[in-house]
Formats: structure tokens, sequence, C-alpha cells
């Protein structure tokens, strides 16, 4: 488990603590180094080619690399702030960027009725990569009051491992099955069977 | 061709001390989260914001000498 010290109520333990995927930091990364690369061939052909200036190239890189630096690590810290806490009474997300934000935003399991657990896998790179975010919807008239876990790896277990704690938290038992997310099997489980109900038509029924 | 130089090297010099700057605050404020909020911050974190405020200070430090030279 992550090493997080977390201020927590009493009679509460920490179950859970889930950081967004890496993969969904490489985008940006990319970015960055796409900007930087951008920038070098500009200052070469403005500084060297145009002005046949060194200096003012040599400076032009310089400062973009410092540039790139500050993002890159401006990128990471604020991914790295930013987690998921699942405890055995509440859920929560942390997040904070360092001179930008602070974030705090729980929910109290017992306060609430948690009405829908839906699990998304969006792309076929997420889908490769196994990459989702899990929407929780508490009683309310409108889907406003929604709890979004995104860019998690494995959002299909994560879904029922939540779904069984706010089963447990609901109805006081301890003994509840696991895993009932029945649409969603594990990717390591066996394949559907499938049979044919009627002629021309198959249906898959998960095992 | 000269004042155009040096008026971009200043302004390179500047935007470099800004950056400069801004890890600077950004390294305080980290560390104030980490004591404040109680989060744990690994040591490679705050290893990585050293290292690049270093750089970027050595950046500025370049550039301030290249526009002296540049001035004189």
């Amino acid at each position: 488990m992550e090493n997080l010290k977390l201020n927590t109520l009493p009679e509460e333990k920490i179950l859970l603590i889930q950081r967004k995927s890496f993969n969904i930091l490489l985008p940006s990364i990319f970015a960055v180094f796409f900007f930087f690369a951008i920038s070098i061939i500009l200052a070469y052909f403005i500084f060297l080619v145009f002005f046949s200036s060194l200096i003012l190239f040599i400076s032009a890189v310089l400062t973009s690399t410092s540039l790139t630096l500050t993002f890159l690590i401006k990128q990471v810290t604020d991914w790295y702030f930013q987690v998921y806490v699942v405890t055995s009474k509440r859920i929560a997300e942390i997040s904070t960027a360092p001179l930008f934000s602070h974030k705090i935003n729980g929910v109290l399991l017992d306060q609430v009725r948690c009405t829908e657990i839906d699990v998304e896998i969006n792309g076929t790179i997420n889908q490769i990569l196994d990459i989702g975010k899990i929407s929780l919807t508490f009683d309310r008239p409108t889907h406003q009051e929604e709890f979004i876990i995104n860019g998690i790896k494995n959002p299909s277990k994560v879904g029922a491992y939540i779904q069984d704690l706010i089963e447990k938290v609901s109805t006081g038992d301890n003994k509840v099955k696991s895993s009932k997310l029945q649409w969603f099997t594990d990717r390591t489980s066996k394949r559907p069977r499938l049979i044919e109900i009627f002629p021309k038509e198959r249906v898959s029924l998960l095992q | 061709m000269k004042l155009l130089t040096i008026f971009l090297l200043l302004s390179f010099t500047s935007f470099s001390l800004l950056t400069v700057a801004f890890n600077a605050i950004f390294l305080r404020e980290t560390e104030k989260i980490k004591n404040e909020h109680n989060l744990y911050i690994p040591s490679y974190l705050e290893r990585l914001g050293k290292i690049n405020l270093t750089l970027t200070f050595l950046i500025f430090l370049t550039l301030l000498l290249l526009s002296i030279m540049n001035l004189l």
C-alpha cells in the first residue's frame, strides 16, 4: 500500500489508495517534449539562419530547456498529489497542485445511499492498458451528485471492490460476497460460453 | 542588430529568472503541503525538484553571463 499518512476518523481503516495510472501522464509529457522540439527548431531558423547569432540561439535553447524542466516537474508533482482513498468509512479524492489548488472531496459512506456504480473504459489505448473511470451516483434526483474516480488502472476490479464495501457499510454485514458487478468479468477469467438460442443468432452468457 | 541582440538576451535572462523564482516558490509550497496536510512525499520527487531548481539557476547564471559579455 502507498505510504500515505492521512488523518483518519476513530476506528477508520484505510483500505485502498489508488493513484491515476502513470500512463495518463504520458500524453502531457509528450506534449511538453513536442513543444520543446518545436521551440528548438524555431530558434534554429530564427537565430541561426535568419540572424546568424550563435549566442541568441544558445540563449533560446537554455531558456526553453529551463521551461521544459519546470513543466515536467509540475506535471509529475500534480499527478503524484492526486490520490483516491477508500477507507472503511468514506471515499475521498485528495488533489493538490502546489501553488495552484488544493481539493479534498469526500463522501461518508454511512450518510448516503449509492444507487449506481458505473465503470467505463473508453478508447483503444485505454482498453489495451485497462484504464478507465468509475462513477458513483448517490441518492439524489439528478445525477449531479457523482463521485468520479478517473484514469485508474483495473477499473472493473476497483469498482467491484467499492460496491462490496458500500454494501458492507449499508447493511452492516461483514460477510457480503465479493465482486458483484455482474456485468463485468475479470479479464483473467474464462471466456464467455457461447450458446445457440435462436437459429442464426448467438447470445453470450457469462459463466 | 547589436541593440536587438542585447534586448533579446535580457528578455531570455529575465524569463529564466522568472522560472527560477517559480521553481523556488513551487518547492517551498510542496514542502508546506508535506508539513501542513500531512502528505508523504517520496525522496525522489523532492530530489527532482531540487535538481530542477539548481539547473534552472545555472541556466539563469549562464544567460546573465552571456548578457553581460554582450553588453561590455
